[in-house]
């Protein structure tokens, strides 16, 4: 068990798993690069699916019970895919401005309301990475000159 | 420090960082502390694939500076924290004599000239 945001949460369990007819499970664990551990829990079903509507779920020790993480953080859970993405996305940056700028971003994406917003500024991130890293290494390279 | 073009997209951002309002009216607290990136992503209408870049441009000029929110204020409104943008003392004072150029330059009229038929200008 780890902890997170003050709630316990591991694997979802042996019964919550026949229940949903998954099968396999596949855990992937991101730091993203903020030194921030995030858990992104995916179950797959038989034919190798994924069980799309459940989500990301955390155990809570008090109630005894698998909630959905919409219950602690709303945002956090419509948020993950695009999260993910600009994870990857990251990658394309310089490292000395990686964190920050996934942080930045990431806080943004927490702030638009709606599935669609989220997609339109994840789309823009991406659209605009090739710039902004032009930017940041046409100054790099001026400054190791 | 090569000095960033003056693009619509550069006069747009700059007057709103400079606290400008469409009214003419000014809003100091934007010239004192600033705006987050998603609030000046609403209010210049850029995508923020256009902003950033440019954000990042005016930065290398020295035009504006950027800070991160301090975690009191973001973890009151149990959110992250955010990142603001504001323009520099040296960024605020050019970006006002060249957006002045700017409009004076626009309400200025062309100094074309027109030939007259007669071979003369009108």
């Amino acid at each position: 068990m780890e902890a997170h945001d003050g709630i316990e949460w591991s694997l979802i369990g042996e019964s919550e798993l026949q229940r949903l007819g998954a099968i396999p499970i596949l855990v992937s664990v991101s730091t993203c690069g903020t030194g921030q551990t995030e858990p992104f829990l995916e179950l797959l079903n038989s034919d190798g699916g994924s069980v799309a509507d459940f989500g990301l779920r955390l155990w809570d020790d008090k109630t005894g019970t698998w909630n959905p993480v919409e219950d602690y953080a709303p945002a956090a859970a419509n948020n993950s895919r695009s999260r993910r993405s600009l994870c990857y996305a990251s990658r394309f940056i310089p490292t000395c401005e990686r964190a920050d700028w996934l942080e930045e971003q990431q806080a943004y994406l927490l702030d638009l309301p709606t599935r669609w917003s989220r997609a339109r500024w994840l789309i823009s991130a991406i659209l605009g990475l090739p710039r902004l890293v032009l930017v940041i290494r046409s100054e790099l390279r001026k400054e190791s000159a | 420090m090569k000095e960033p073009r003056m693009t619509e997209h550069t006069q747009t951002v700059l007057r709103i960082l400079l606290g400008r309002l469409n009214d003419g009216e000014r809003d100091p607290a934007v010239l004192q502390h600033g705006l987050y990136g998603l609030e000046l992503t609403r209010r210049s209408g850029l995508p923020n694939g256009t902003l950033f870049p440019l954000l990042e441009r005016l930065r290398k000029a020295g035009w504006i500076e950027r800070y991160w929110e301090s975690d009191d204020i973001s973890e009151q409104a149990g959110r992250p924290r955010r990142r603001f943008y504001k323009l520099t003392s040296k960024g605020a004072e050019l970006a006002a004599i060249e957006l002045a150029k700017i409009s004076a330059g626009a309400s200025k009229p062309l100094g074309f000239t027109r030939p007259a038929p007669d071979g003369g200008d009108v």
